[in-house]
């Protein structure tokens, strides 16, 4: 090699180093989130970045996705090390790939301790072997729909507890009127959070506290799982068994069912188109009903995850305390109907109505699947897996005795946990 | 046992005549071609027999029976094709044999009957090959096997050996004939191909435009076609043609024309009286200009050669007779050249001449 | 006359034109060219770049797949080499377990329905009938549409409120109550069936319509005349002059239908109770749900000797046919 070639080589070297330097440097925080369907919270999104420049002087990037792509962006972030600096992911997703995931106790840890702190479910699948390793962005409640036109009408107040919600249920079914109904399908939202309202508040619990055994076979597990069974039987309408998680707010959009857990989804829509002008007036929240052991929920807590291969820690760390101001987190609650802060302090800031009232009194209640053992991804990977949903399904099918079923979800468990 | 009529037959497909007014009997053990050029629906009539078309006019008799609505399975009659259509997946046997399965033959009846045929085609160490192994006259005779076997009433025949290159349908074509002579059975074989057609048939059918033109032996088709046509059609070289008028001196009848002034002899010459003073053509096969004799006698006269063909046997000659072209057909043992002037002769009893608007035959 | 060219011609033709350059107008060759001029050397030096490509192109991932399955690898995590613990973890899953026979009893229905349906369909066109063009065109649109639209309009057409099956069987009094297409494992499993071969019968109807095209009409006149009624022309005739493609057509729609994962991922998810799984939800479960990258690529994996031995089988066969 001559030295003309190898100057001319050291400097081509030279130049793509500086370069990729620089184009580090100047490239822009990225963060992907879903797409929120709310036009006003959209919007209110879309000028974070303009916001975030001003107070930090940082560049941000957001994207936005479909939310049912958030698994998959997630899986191949973590798989492939490239891809945005923050993700958004729900419920237990950061667990799934913790190792992947950079440590953000130094801006989290603080921030659960202002405002009243986070509500609880954040620690369930947030906080990951002693670490913040996903920082709370926003809330989603999921809470109990109904109908106040209907209830008027047969006299019932909304449901307080799950034998109110049967009684209510046979008798709008005895009426002809929009009946109660409960996803029992095979998805990760809808069916399976449902499910675990019903069964933790009849004192199902999984896993114990520690998650080094399986508690699942129990009286209340046998309790939740013959009241979910007879309210298939008598209350909810048979189809339930094959909706997935949009049939319930379609069926109730459409005048078919009147009563259902599920996020705010059905009060916001029905404000925006006039057909459904009538059923917008009627919509009521109440809380998610108790059981004998207590009032227990789930709700969609959403977070954003630092990968560990971002260049931008310290600018994601920046974002992410921007993010939990008041400001922001009422700020964008006030747009977006579905959506309320992560601190329990911030709720007295929200709109004064009904709703945000119920919405944010209903996310005190409210954990995160694998509930109540510690976050792990033994619990993530049974919300996945559908085992206890798929426990329910053959009972109420009755394909199974409530012993097998119990028995074959306990093996299954057993397994997933590694644990006796 | 096989004799087959036809009786008014006509088919149209759409507003396209294909087959009009067809009477014909084939006799039983009669070889009857069907001649014709593309199109003129000599297939087409082969297929109406075989009852692949179906009859718009007349009717099919076979023995008497009507086969207008006969299946072609309950026709008893047995057709070989053009491309042979050999079941491809099918052994040489198993093709052979296919008819006869259907028709619940028993196996061991298959086999011997299969094999003599197979004897008598010469084709018997190919029994277990598939089509696809097989040369195209290999083809063929299995294809021929496979209509024998059958033992039918009827052969049809459309262009079998058109596939063959040409010494191998020289050859084919003499098999066939030696087999029709050893089976005797009633064929109706199609070919555009008049020497196969001169060769083969017992008698020919010439069909043009739908139509039958003249149905005889080869060698009255030949000597008497009944109109230019037909004329034309059969005979390699082409019969030659020329404008003519009718001349008439001392009681003998001439044709004249550019260059040439041919007389008839009286005893051909019947119909051909009331056209003196008119046009007509004249034609006159290559192989009736004789050569030689001497300038100026009658029928003799002078051409000059534009062209010399050999074709082995014989020689063509493209001659020019004071602007009239004629071909001639000559000993092949002497010798021409381009451009030289030499005599010919022509017959005058092999003379024709042909109605003008017509086309047909005046003598 | 069909004029077939006579192969006899082309070889003399070739000839001539071998022929043509004589020896003396080029420079004689050196050694090594010599060697490579060789067919036998020439011929793998000239399939060697595409060779090259499948190698890197499958070969690679498939030997990484492979890998990967003897790894308890997880997400974003280097994973441990247990060399067959994957499998035979697999083995012990009832849902696994249930998968297999799953997969098995999806694709071989499915593909018969195919089959017979796409054959039938096929013939239907190959007749001459008024719009027959149209139908032809019409018939490909299931197959246009991408597989997640239709799975969802077909979703939609088994809810039980608002579908359009059961109302329509209830209108015609076939059925006195709303069928719950999704709702248990044999009707579930017969409703994706439904689904995957509406989605993919134009295929097997157009392929196998280009195939009956090619059939010689005079085989079937010689058939006619032989004595064959319709039914022997079609299992003498028909069948045998599509065979090729009628395996090649059922070959890739074996190979489509066991990795079939739109339909079912949409319309039941595996559900109810993990009941309807094929291999590629479930590998998807596990890989993209539980984050078990190294179970769920063995997943997909177990479908790769079955899928050998169903295109190994039929090749070889198709290899040794004389026709």
């Amino acid at each position: 090699m001559s030295w003309k070639r190898f100057f001319t080589a050291t400097f081509i070297a030279f130049f793509m180093l500086a370069f990729a330097v620089v184009a580090v440097q100047a490239a822009p925080l990225r963060l992907t989130v879903r797409t929120v369907p709310v036009v006003a919270a959209q919007k209110f999104l879309k000028t974070i970045p303009k916001k975030f420049k001003k107070a930090t002087g940082i560049d941000l990037k957001i994207e936005f996705i479909a939310s049912r792509e958030l698994r998959r962006r997630l899986i191949t972030a973590a798989e492939t090390k490239s891809g945005p600096d923050l993700l958004m992911v729900v419920y237990n997703g950061a667990i799934t790939v913790k190792e992947s995931l950079a440590d953000v106790s130094e801006v989290v840890g603080p921030l659960s301790k202002e405002n009243g702190g986070f509500y609880n479910m954040y620690k369930d699948g947030g906080f990951i072997d002693g670490k913040w390793l996903a920082a709370p962005f926003m809330t989603t409640s999921q809470v109990m729909n109904y109908r106040k036109d209907h209830l008027k009408q047969i006299g019932e107040n909304p449901p307080d507890t799950w034998e109110d919600a049967l009684r209510i249920g046979k008798k709008l079914k005895k009426a002809k009127l929009a009946p109660w109904a409960e996803s029992l399908g095979t998805h990760v939202i809808d069916p399976s959070t449902t499910i675990l309202c019903i069964l933790w508040g009849y004192g199902m619990r999984q896993v114990s506290n520690d998650g080094k055994k399986i508690t699942l076979d129990s009286a209340g597990t046998r309790a939740g799982l013959r009241f979910i069974k007879k309210a298939y039987k008598e209350a909810w309408p048979k189809g339930v068994i094959q909706w997935k998680t949009l049939e319930n707010n379609q069926t109730f959009l459409a005048g078919k069912t009147g009563m259902t857990i599920n996020s705010p989804s059905i009060w916001w829509k029905s404000s925006t188109k006039k057909k459904w002008a009538n059923l917008y007036k009627n919509v009521g929240f109440s809380l998610v009903p108790k059981g004998p052991a207590g009032r227990h929920c789930t709700a969609i807590p959403q977070y954003l995850v630092l990968f560990k291969y971002s260049k931008k820690k310290k600018e994601a760390k920046e974002f992410i305390k921007f993010m939990a101001q008041a400001d922001m987190q009422v700020g964008f609650s006030k747009r977006a109907w579905m959506w309320t802060p992560t601190q329990k302090g911030l709720a007295s800031r929200l709109p004064q109505n009904e709703y945000y009232d119920i919405m944010a009194k209903q996310a005190l209640y409210a954990h995160v699947p694998g509930w109540p053992g510690p976050a792990s991804k033994a619990g993530s990977e049974v919300h996945q897996r559908f085992n206890l949903l798929a426990m329910v399904q053959r009972y109420v099918q009755g394909t199974q005795s409530i012993d097998e079923t119990i028995k074959q979800t306990v093996k299954e468990l057993r397994k997933i946990y590694g644990v006796n | 046992m096989g004799e087959l009529v036809l009786e008014k037959l006509g088919k149209n497909f759409g507003n396209v005549v294909a087959v009009k007014d067809v009477d014909l009997t084939v006799h039983d053990q009669e070889f009857v071609v069907l001649l014709g050029p593309s199109g003129c629906g000599k297939s087409t009539t082969l297929r109406l027999i075989a009852g692949l078309e179906e009859v718009t006019a007349g009717d099919i008799f076979m023995d008497g029976r009507r086969l207008n609505d006969v299946l072609p399975r309950d026709r008893d009659i047995a057709m070989v094709f053009q491309n042979y259509a050999l079941y491809p997946h099918k052994t040489v046997f198993a093709n052979m044999g296919f008819a006869l399965k259907l028709r619940r033959v028993p196996k061991d009846q298959i086999v011997k009957r299969v094999k003599e045929v197979a004897n008598i085609l010469g084709i018997d160490d190919l029994m277990e090959r598939f089509p696809k192994e097989l040369s195209g006259g290999q083809r063929q005779r299995v294809a021929l096997g496979r209509a024998i076997v059958r033992n039918p009433r009827a052969f049809l025949f459309d262009e079998p050996l058109s596939n063959l290159d040409a010494m191998l349908r020289v050859q084919m074509r003499v098999e066939l004939l030696k087999l029709h002579n050893q089976l005797n059975a009633t064929s109706v074989y199609v070919t555009h191909d008049q020497i196969e057609a001169m060769t083969m048939g017992d008698r020919i059918v010439v069909m043009l435009d739908a139509v039958i033109q003249q149905v005889g032996t080869p060698m009255e088709v030949y000597k008497k076609p009944i109109n230019q046509f037909v004329a034309g059609f059969i005979g390699s070289p082409s019969m030659n043609f020329a404008p003519a008028k009718v001349g008439s001196a001392d009681g003998k009848l001439s044709l004249e024309g550019q260059g040439f002034k041919a007389f008839v002899s009286s005893g051909c010459a019947n119909g051909l009286g009331s056209y003196v003073g008119r046009d007509v053509t004249f034609g006159v096969r290559p192989e009736d200009l004789e050569l030689g004799g001497d300038a100026g006698m009658d029928n003799t006269f002078e051409a000059k050669i534009e062209l010399v063909e050999p074709v082995g046997s014989d020689i063509f000659l493209e001659l020019d007779v004071s602007g009239t072209p004629l071909t001639a057909r000559v000993n092949a043992n002497l010798s021409f050249s381009e451009g030289e002037k030499i005599t010919f002769t022509v017959n005058p009893n092999r003379v024709h001449a042909f109605d003008v608007d017509t086309g047909i035959a005046i003598l | 006359m069909a004029g077939i060219a006579e192969p006899r011609e082309i070889t003399e033709q070739t000839k001539e034109l071998r022929q043509a350059p004589a020896e003396d107008h080029f420079p004689p060759l050196g050694p090594l060219a010599r060697r490579l001029e060789r067919p036998e050397v020439l011929g793998y030096l000239m399939v060697a770049p595409a060779l090259l490509l499948l190698i890197v192109l499958l070969g690679y991932p498939f030997i990484q797949a492979v890998w990967l399955t003897m790894l308890d690898k997880r997400v974003g995590v280097e994973g441990n080499f247990i060399g067959l613990g994957n499998y035979i973890d697999l083995w012990s899953d009832q849902v696994y377990r249930w998968t297999v026979m799953n997969t098995m009893i999806f694709t071989a229905v499915s593909v018969v329905c195919k089959v017979v349906f796409g054959l039938t369909g096929a013939l239907i066109l190959n007749q001459a009938f008024r719009m027959k063009n149209f139908f032809r065109g019409f018939i490909l649109l299931p197959w246009i549409i991408p597989s997640v639209l239709s799975a969802l309009v077909w979703l939609w057409m088994y809810d039980d409120t608002f579908g359009v099956i059961s109302r329509t069987l209830i209108a015609f009094g076939l059925i006195e109550e709303k069928i719950l297409w999704l709702s248990q494992w044999g009707i579930a499993l017969t409703s994706i069936i439904i689904v995957n071969v509406w989605r993919t019968m134009p295929f097997f109807i157009v392929s196998l319509l280009a195939a009956l095209q090619t059939v010689p009409k005079d085989q079937y006149e010689a058939a006619e005349i032989d004595g064959a009624n319709l039914l022997s022309q079609f299992w003498n005739v028909t069948l045998p002059n599509i065979k090729h493609v009628l395996i090649i057509v059922t070959l890739f729609g074996t190979i489509w239908t066991m990795s079939d994962f739109n339909i079912i991922f949409v319309l039941t998810s595996g559900g109810p109770a993990n009941s309807t799984h094929v291999f590629s939800t479930l590998a998807y479960q596990y890989a993209l749900g539980a984050g078990k990258l190294g179970e769920g690529i063995a997943v997909s994996f177990t479908m790769f000797p079955l899928l050998f031995v169903i295109i190994f089988y039929r090749l070889y066969r198709m290899r040794r046919d004389p026709t």
